[in-house]
């Protein structure tokens, strides 16, 4: 239950939901003016690979543009997140699983990149479930991953200069 | 590891606050008052919803 108090309160502090102001003539500027540059054809494989760095090693693709502190700060915080759901036998969802809402917490757990295939190769038996931590470790486990798409959105906006 | 409620949920608001901060402010000062906020409001809210959810009825 907590964890769920958790992730509601999450939901809360998106910064999707603080307010932003808007102009009235803000429908119809145009990408130049809002700062965004527009992406030529050759980048395009260098944002997605920045992307694809970033999910697969949180921080990475900050490491790749240059933002060093800011890459291992995300790392230690979501890398550290990660191994506290371990340390506290967190469940790994399966894919296969019955249940919509395991199936998404896969997903879930599969944003954080290769941290979940590595916990797998060495040894780590998907948790168990009925230990006394271990429905706030999933929740750890789950919410590491989904602070991961944050860091790979982000990375984005600054590889396409939205963002100093 | 065997942790208790609060202290597991203290620690869950600490990192998602630090990641927050980093990712959503400029300034160091920004993101440490930012990071602050998120900490305070996280760990108010979900007191907050334990103590309201602690008179309904249980079974």
């Amino acid at each position: 239950m907590p964890g769920r108090i958790l992730s509601f309160a999450f939901l809360l502090m998106t910064p999707a939901t603080q307010k932003t102001q808007r102009t009235e003539s803000s429908n119809t500027r145009k990408p130049a003016d809002l700062g965004v540059q527009s992406v030529p054809k050759a980048d395009h494989s260098r944002l997605i690979k920045i992307c694809i760095a970033a999910w697969v090693l949180p921080g990475f693709g900050h490491y790749l543009l240059g933002r060093r502190v800011r890459a291992l700060i995300l790392f230690l915080a979501i890398v550290g997140m990660f191994v506290l759901g371990l340390l506290m036998h967190g469940t790994f969802f399966q894919i296969g699983s019955p249940s919509i809402l395991e199936r998404l917490g896969y997903l879930g757990e599969l944003c954080a990149g290769i941290l979940m295939p590595a916990a797998t190769f060495f040894g780590y038996g998907g948790g168990r479930p009925f230990f006394i931590s271990a429905d706030y470790g999933t929740a750890y486990l789950v919410t590491a991953g989904m602070l991961n798409i944050l860091s790979i959105l982000d990375a984005y906006d600054i590889a396409v200069a939205r963002k100093r | 590891m065997v942790i208790h409620h609060l202290p597991a949920m203290a620690l869950f608001a600490f990192l998602v606050s630090v990641v927050f901060a980093t990712l959503s402010k400029e300034t160091l000062r920004e993101k440490v008052f930012y990071g602050i906020k998120c900490f305070a409001l996280f760990m108010i809210i979900a007191v907050a919803l334990g103590w309201i959810m602690y008179f309904f009825p249980r079974h």
